[in-house]
């Protein structure tokens, strides 16, 4: 599958349950699709208003066409997700959790050296001891050319999703 | 009698109303499977989901499950096993059944909308901060309850030396941690659902196995009186994803082994009925006297009826009904499975003379000795299912808090329903306060509270009783169902609260006596207004 097809699959698949847009600069980064997702979980007690708890589930997913994948470039676009964690998480008392999910997507071969630093990378951040939640970056390269994906191990519980 | 010959018969009966009376129901109601419910209509994906009848079966069986079932037939076995069992098989029926199904189809036909909120929205802004009124003094109430009756159970009596309440006790407080342990690993390891399931479940036999044989909390009643107000303060207040959910998650398995336990161990030991099957119509005398009725209706309350399973259960589950049939086994079959739990609780009394100590304590040492003849030590059988009940009880305590707080800070919303600034919107300033008047309670003792318990819970089913009524009425339908119950159900809670008001007096239990004068005064309020309200509506209906 070519790039251009693919990235237009996943736009159809983000459309039905993210918000969605489409080449836009963030943080100075130049990012073909953001898609955003909030799941609220609550109990109540007499009417949908009568909230007696809550707590919220949020993803937001980087889509980045990168020409030639190699150290450098990697190691730029995980820098940006942890700025992303930075600057777009908002840990409060009914915050549970914020997954950051960069999907670098590329054409260029991914070698081993890359492909081991992409299955170590880990990056987890709690807030005030959990009890405002937490935050993780899920890191996803992939080469719909050779229908590749490698991800680090929080990614692969998002896989399928990506899967041609 | 055999006490299996009640329980077969209460099972038969059960499936029999559940196929006849069910039936007839459905079809006075015009139950129609083709019919788009509000998970399909309004589908999310969020609150408005359809699921798999079974499974919303056990979600909605866990939320309307607490320790009720068991405690009222136990406190009620004191006027004979008889009257006991009649209640539960035929309130389940006719009462609780009707009143839960009723309940969960009015919430489907009405958007997904729950009863309480019906029946609130009718009430008009006055009425309704007389409802919140009434809600939090129930609240504080069954969290009084429930604290004491938890503490009764763990507390460690030196001049006795029984160590069950130790182990129990240790065992819960192990189990506290076990969840939060399985909680971690589910949701921030990112471990599999399925196989953490299997080794929570291993890990939750292994901390009955250490309570059990390492029983070190040998703590004073007043001690855990303390630790659990610190407690339900804490998971109150708590992110709901760190305690709650994976305990609640961890105790269904805990329910249902215990249920599965109980009913093949009567099966094997077929116990005699060993107690009276009628005690007559007063038992003591003086201000301590107890009347059948109304007494009976309101200590067994959730093995028969009970208003709280329709503010909880039909709050979330309607808007997961996937098809309007399914609204019979999820409504009126989760009531006749309570049913069978209390039918139990009873049994667990009833066949032993020398039955004594908390609710908790009896239900143990029954179904435990009806365990231990398929080989399960009766010792640990017992702490097992104190295991059981107190994390029912546990669950209905930090609920009940959690509701009162949420109740308590809505006294300070200004009538356009933005709020105050005031310290009373603070979460635990407003968890602070309902705990606060929960422990000026528990100095009276629970046994005391429980009636007042079980009048306000029975007023709030006579008036979701009203509200399907009045409901029916309106679209034409047959509402005698309804309606014979609702007028019973007024009847005991108005006549309970009255002679309850007498005895406290009597007694001299002024804070007792007055609350119980309080919540008549709203009773008879409440049941004004809703029935003013809605026939104004029928008439406005009628002239448009």
């Amino acid at each position: 599958m070519d790039m251009i097809s693919y990235i237009g699959n996943l736009c159809e698949r983000y459309s039905i349950y993210y918000n969605m847009s489409r080449d836009v600069i963030i943080l100075n980064e130049s990012i073909d699709i953001m898609a955003k997702f909030k799941d609220v979980h609550g109990r109540t007690f007499l009417g949908p208003k009568d909230v007696i708890d809550s707590y919220e589930i949020n993803e937001i997913c980087y889509v980045k066409h990168i020409e030639n994948i190699n150290v450098i470039s990697l190691s730029d676009f995980t820098d940006f997700l942890k700025k992303a964690v930075e600057n777009y998480v908002e840990p409060k008392r009914d915050h549970m959790c914020t997954y950051i999910t960069g999907v670098a997507v590329t054409q260029s071969n991914i070698n081993d050296e890359l492909i081991h630093i992409i299955k170590r990378f880990k990056y987890s951040k709690s807030y005030l001891f959990s009890l405002h939640g937490w935050s993780e970056i899920r890191l996803l390269i992939i080469n719909p050319g050779k229908e590749q994906i490698i991800t680090n191990k929080p990614g692969k519980k998002v896989i399928k999703f990506y899967s041609f | 009698m055999n006490s299996l010959v009640l329980l077969l018969l209460g099972l038969a009966l059960f499936f029999i109303a559940y196929v006849s009376y069910g039936a007839f129901l459905a079809k006075s109601w015009g139950i129609d499977p083709s019919r788009k419910t509000p998970a399909n209509a309004l589908r999310d994906d969020i609150d408005y989901c359809p699921a798999n009848p079974n499974v919303l079966l056990g979600h909605h069986f866990s939320s309307i499950a607490g320790a009720g079932p068991i405690t009222g037939p136990i406190l009620a076995s004191v006027f004979g096993w008889l009257p006991v069992y009649l209640w539960i098989v035929i309130g389940s029926i006719f009462v609780g059944g009707v009143h839960d199904w009723g309940s969960l189809f009015a919430s489907i036909r009405h958007e997904g909308k729950s009863i309480g909120e019906i029946i609130r929205v009718n009430l008009g802004q006055k009425g309704k901060m007389l409802f919140n009124i009434f809600a939090w003094l129930t609240l504080v109430l069954v969290v009084a309850a429930f604290t004491d009756i938890c503490a009764g159970t763990f507390a460690f009596d030196p001049a006795k030396g029984d160590l069950t309440g130790a182990r129990a006790g240790t065992a819960s407080v192990l189990f506290i941690f076990l969840a939060m342990g399985f909680g971690y690993f589910v949701y921030r390891k990112g471990a599999r659902l399925s196989v953490s399931s299997v080794i929570g479940v291993a890990l939750l036999f292994f901390c009955i196995f250490l309570g059990y044989s390492f029983p070190v909390l040998k703590l004073s009643k007043l001690a855990w009186n303390v630790i659990l107000i610190i407690y339900i303060f804490a998971a109150s207040t708590l992110p709901v994803w760190l305690l709650l959910q994976p305990r609640d998650y961890l105790c269904s398995f805990l329910l249902y082994a215990m249920l599965i336990g109980g009913v093949i161990g009567v099966f094997l030991v077929r116990p005699e009925i060993v107690i009276s099957a009628s005690n007559g119509f007063t038992i003591g005398e003086g201000s301590k006297a107890q009347y059948l009725f109304p007494m009976l209706f309101v200590t067994v309350a959730c093995g028969a009826i009970s208003g709280f399973h329709s503010l909880v259960g039909s709050g979330t589950t309607s808007k997961q009904i996937n098809n309007e049939k399914d609204s019979k086994l999820i409504g009126y079959g989760g009531m006749l499975i309570e049913g069978v739990v209390a039918i139990l609780a009873l049994i667990s009394v009833a066949a032993f003379k020398d039955a004594a100590g908390t609710p908790a304590i009896i239900f143990s040492s029954g179904i435990a000795t009806f365990m231990n003849s398929f080989g399960l030590p009766i010792e640990v059988g017992k702490v097992f299912v104190i295991l059981a009940f107190s994390a029912f009880a546990l669950t209905s305590l930090d609920t009940a808090t959690r509701i009162g707080r949420y109740v308590f800070q809505e006294f300070f919303d200004k009538p356009d329903g933005t709020t105050e600034k005031t310290n009373g919107l603070n979460m635990y300033v407003a968890t602070a306060v309902t705990v606060a008047a929960s422990c000026l309670l528990l100095l009276y003792g629970y046994s005391k509270i429980w009636p007042i318990f079980g009048s306000a819970n029975q007023l709030l089913a006579g008036l979701s009783l009203l509200a399907l009524t009045v409901w029916f009425a309106n679209t034409g339908k047959d509402y005698m169902m309804t309606m014979i119950p609702m007028i019973f159900m007024f009847a005991v809670t108005l006549s309970a609260l009255v002679i309850l008001v007498k005895n406290f007096f009597a007694a001299g239990n002024i804070i007792l006596g007055v609350l119980a004068v309080v919540l008549f005064v709203l009773a008879v309020y409440l049941i004004y207004t809703a029935a003013h309200t809605m026939k104004e509506k029928k008439s406005k209906n009628l002239s448009a």
